[in-house]
């Protein structure tokens, strides 16, 4: 399992558009993602889930990956939240 | 036939398209109570458990479908980030959230499936309103609107859609929201009739603006008629006229086509001739737009600038508020259409009759005196701050723009906007809109401290007779030469002129033959009018001399009730200059 703790940098944090951006790569993988913030865990397919977080630029985060690819999804899901951070 | 108030002239004839919000049933949740007659009536029935989760289902797959052809819809006419957005209301509808809540509901708490859509929507809607950004706690209202249209697709089966009216078709709405009418696709509407409103409603502006004809305050319209029916309505008289034969459609589709080609004369005559009176002394006429392609045609007719941009017709557009990068492009593209005459931003004007969907605005007794305006902008600075920026921005860049305030009613308003556009190192004009009671009684001191002064008259006058525009049982009381209005006008202008500031008119008045010729005797220096009377305005400006001014003007504050007579006795008669020869 791939755990990472980042800063969400992204401009407009993870409003519709990039949440759903953020869903969509999730599927794309195998691997199982979750996405806290605070003490609230959630799945990262489940868009609305995620969308009641509310997180914006500048929340610290924390992502989870456990699965045959989660190398990949992880690296993936950064550079969503971070881009611009080295690929 | 029914009769309402001509709108926006012009006639048309097409088939019905009735645009509204279908109300419904909602039922109970729980074990259908036995009918005591055994005819069921009209309370709306549970089915089995399988069958309401089959309804479900079969609503998520309609609604499914409805959101594509709006993504590509959004697409093509908006862009690409909007239809990203309504591509996530789409992963929603069809994601295990809303499914794994509605069947629960349904297998636990026996709801009907359309009973646990809307309340899975509504407690979502709640959570999403104790977030702590503004941006979140606004997708409240679009976590509703999902719920509304999936339980409409549920009982339905279908989902009215706005975009999606054919060709030449009769817009037909209770109240045609301007949010609604920014989803339509505007080349396919041949006319529109509403029930509610008035000459002034926003419906009505937007129709004279882009020269669909027209009528509002038909009592009782939307129960008499059906959709796809033949329908004329008629802008002029103000009627519509249900029994159509085929032969009026072929005479009234040549007469639509006359329509165009006077327009088109219009539109030639009024670029080669100067706003002017008689004597050769120029008049400046602008005119109101609701964006940039209004602005190029408005300039195409030869009007001098913009006096009124609403900008909440460019705010309609988005599904939130537009970034200051947005903004700064949507005013940009109207000063370029415009330059180098000058264009006047109204700062965002949301709420009474123009609510603005995801401005979230909360239901008020009276939105008339409520939170519309620069209030709303007060109350959330960070809108008032973008907005300004954006302006300034402009500005910036060598464009001619200024701010102008709407609902202004006293100076902390004005100095409001003056501290943050300093704060934000920015050089541009602010004027504010007077259309308050208030801001005429105290128009010296308003005065001293704007850039210039615009009479918006629709909302002035409303508040000055206590007359509600939008209510067809009083619209007969709302009278834009009542010695008040009259007297008010003469104040601003005299007041402003003694600071020597520049004195417009934005309000509906300025549209009208025989109230611009008032507004010019009262002394007014600008006159912003409705993009389609640009033409209107000039060949009767051309018409009447000076003298024939100064006359008006007593007549006008002579304190009697038939000033207008007084101002419609200089209106030049037909024929129009572009219909000679």
């Amino acid at each position: 399992m791939r755990e990472t703790t980042l800063e969400v940098l992204n401009e407009e944090g993870l409003h519709t558009r990039p949440a759903n951006e953020f869903v969509k790569t999730v599927k794309q993988f195998e691997s199982t993602v979750t996405l806290q913030k605070g003490d609230t865990d959630v799945p990262g397919k489940s868009l609305l889930k995620i969308m009641k977080l509310g997180i914006v630029t500048g929340d610290t985060i924390t992502l989870r990956c456990d699965g045959p690819d989660e190398d990949a999804a992880m690296d993936a899901l950064v550079r969503l939240v971070q881009p611009g951070s080295p690929e | 036939m029914m009769q309402g108030i001509p709108s926006s002239p012009g006639i048309g004839v097409g088939r019905v398209f009735i645009l509204h919000e279908r109300e419904v049933p909602l039922g109970r949740t729980g074990p259908n109570p036995p009918a005591p007659d055994g005819s069921g009536g009209q309370v709306h029935l549970r089915r089995s458990t399988e069958s309401e989760l089959e309804r479900f289902q079969r609503g998520v797959k309609v609604t499914g479908s409805y959101y594509q052809s709006l993504i590509e819809r959004v697409r093509r006419n908006i862009g690409a980030e909007e239809a990203e957005i309504f591509e996530g209301h789409l992963e929603i509808i069809t994601g295990d959230d809303i499914a794994e809540a509605v069947e629960e509901a349904i297998m636990t708490r026996e709801a009907i499936a359309e009973r646990a859509v809307v309340d899975f929507a509504e407690e979502t809607a709640r959570d999403f309103e104790q977030l702590e950004s503004e941006y979140f706690r606004q997708r409240a209202g679009d976590i509703r609107d999902i719920g509304r249209r999936l339980a409409e697709a549920i009982y339905f089966g279908s989902i009215t859609d706005p975009g999606a009216l054919p060709e030449g078709s009769i817009v037909i709405a209770e109240e045609l929201t301007p949010s609604a009418t920014a989803r339509l696709e505007i080349r396919n509407v041949a006319a529109i009739a509403t029930e509610k409103g008035g000459r002034t409603s926003h419906a009505a502006i937007l129709a004279r603006s882009l020269s669909i004809p027209c009528v509002t305050g038909v009592e009782g319209l939307v129960s008499a008629v059906r959709s796809n029916q033949l329908l004329v309505v008629d802008g002029d008289s103000g009627t519509v006229e249900t029994e159509v034969r085929q032969e009026d459609v072929q005479e009234i589709t040549q007469r639509m086509r006359r329509n165009r080609e006077d327009l088109q004369r219009r539109a030639e005559w009024s670029r080669r001739n100067p706003a002017e009176l008689a004597d050769g002394t120029p008049v400046h006429l602008a005119a109101n737009v609701g964006g940039g392609e209004e602005a190029e045609l408005a300039a195409s007719l030869g009007a001098r600038g913009v006096g009124l941009l609403r900008s909440e017709f460019l705010f309609m557009r988005y599904s939130d508020f537009p970034t200051v990068d947005q903004q700064a492009g949507d005013y940009r593209q109207a000063c370029i259409a415009m330059a180098p005459e000058r264009v006047i931003v109204r700062l965002l004007d949301c709420g009474a009759d123009k609510p603005l969907p995801y401005a979230r605005q909360t239901a008020e007794d009276n939105p008339f005196l409520g939170e519309r305006g620069i209030r709303y902008l007060m109350a959330r600075e960070e809108q008032l701050r973008n907005q300004l920026r954006a302006i300034a921005r402009v500005a910036a860049e060598g464009h001619a723009i200024a701010a102008m305030i709407p609902m202004v009613i006293s100076l902390e308003e004005i100095q409001r906007v003056r501290d943050i556009l300093q704060e934000e190192g920015a050089a541009v004009p602010v004027g504010i809109m007077v259309e308050t009671p208030s801001s005429v009684l105290t128009i010296e001191a308003l005065a001293a401290h704007s850039d210039f002064v615009s009479i918006g008259t629709n909302d002035l006058v409303q508040y000055l007779l206590a007359v509600d525009r939008g209510n067809p049982r009083v619209a007969g009381l709302y009278r834009e030469f009542h010695p008040a209005v009259m007297t008010a006008i003469d104040q601003v202008v005299q007041a402003s002129h003694a600071r020597g500031i520049h004195v417009g008119v934005c309000g509906d008045m300025a549209s009208h033959r025989d109230s611009a010729l008032a507004l010019l005797a009262l002394g007014v220096d600008e006159l912003s009018v409705s993009v389609s009377a640009v033409p209107d305005i000039k060949a009767t400006l051309r018409r009447v001399a000076p003298e024939q001014l100064r006359d008006l003007r007593t007549a006008l504050l002579s304190g009697t009730m038939d000033a207008r007579d007084a101002a419609a006795a200089l209106v030049p008669e037909n024929p129009m200059p572009w219909e000679v020869g």
